[in-house]
């Protein structure tokens, strides 16, 4: 059975109030207010502060998975060339520097002269020019 | 206006402006919700992002079992209480009703701030110092237009409960304002 407020609530629902009635009327101000939009106001920029964040957490994401990528591809390189290196018996061979380091002179030589010659095209063709 | 399945599916395509169009749809609904379990203002906006963060985290498991706005009801419900319970904020849980109704009737201690303030604005303070899941329910009814159906769904409570507590928060803010009438009348 149906409280004497459930009824009052019902009533004032479908639009029927009793101005002569304490209790109806405190329900129809209740009711009139409870309507209204509580005060609960976003700032303007609400959705682009979402967004950037967002976006921000995807370059994020993305810059982590670009890393694991290179992270693994270093293991596998590291891995394929001790893998080689085991099966083929590779030995580091300075092979025809061993013959350099006898004309140390010359070495230095050919470096001065490579020095002067940019040297030399430097000053006879300067960078603006148009050739 | 674009259906909330192509809605969904343009996000989930990668279109942020979609998104853009699904947070300002939805933005007053879940401002609604924190704003009614959390008081301080400081934190609402933040938790309100956080919602959205969530949806857009989740939006691939969205099932189309419910409407999109309760979906997103639920998180923004559940992400609220969960914030007040880690600041160890309590939730109102009374457990004897009468008594905390003759509490809730007799407390007097608005009188500063409710003056100067018309009806309304005593209502809308009222609410305020309802037990939070009556403020939330109530929210949910009169103002999200939410049917009790969908209120159970978001709270997890059950239907008969969401009916009492709507029945319980109007009654409890009617012998407020009957009180009050009541006082100003003697005066």
């Amino acid at each position: 059975m149906k409280t004497q407020d459930e009824k009052l609530q019902e009533s004032i629902e479908q639009g029927r109030f009793d101005s002569s009635h304490l209790d109806s009327c405190a329900y129809q101000i209740v009711f009139d207010a409870i309507q209204k939009e509580p005060d609960t106001h976003l700032s303007p920029q609400f959705s682009d502060k979402i967004l950037s964040h967002i976006i921000k957490a995807e370059e994020k994401r993305a810059f982590q998975k670009d890393l694991m990528w290179l992270a693994v591809g270093v293991l596998v390189l590291v891995i394929t060339a001790t893998v080689t290196i085991v099966l083929t018996g590779f030995r580091l061979d300075p092979g025809a520097f061993k013959f350099v380091s006898n004309y140390g002179g010359l070495l230095v030589f050919a470096f001065a002269l490579i020095g002067f010659f940019l040297w030399i095209e430097k000053k006879v063709f300067p960078h603006n020019s148009t050739i | 206006m674009i259906s909330d399945e192509a809605l969904i599916s343009k996000i989930l395509e990668g279109d942020m402006e979609s998104f853009r169009q699904l947070i300002k749809q939805h933005e007053r609904l879940v401002a609604h919700m924190v704003g009614r379990i959390v008081k301080n203002a400081e934190d609402r906006e933040e938790l309100c992002q956080d919602v959205f963060l969530k949806v857009y985290d989740k939006l691939k498991g969205f099932n189309f079992q419910s409407k999109l706005s309760t979906w997103i009801a639920t998180i923004a419900y559940r992400h609220a209480i969960n914030h007040i319970r880690k600041k160890q904020m309590p939730i109102n849980e009374q457990s004897e009703w009468e008594d905390f109704k003759e509490q809730f009737i007799a407390n007097d201690n608005l009188e500063e701030e409710l003056a100067d303030k018309d009806m309304e604005e005593h209502v809308m303070i009222y609410i305020n110092q309802l037990p939070v899941h009556y403020r939330v329910v109530i929210t949910m009814y009169h103002v999200d237009g939410m049917s009790y159906q969908e209120i159970g769904k978001v709270t997890d409570m059950p239907e008969g409960t969401v009916k009492n507590y709507l029945f319980r928060a109007r009654n409890l803010l009617k012998e407020k304002v009957k009180k009050y009438l009541g006082t100003e009348e003697l005066r």
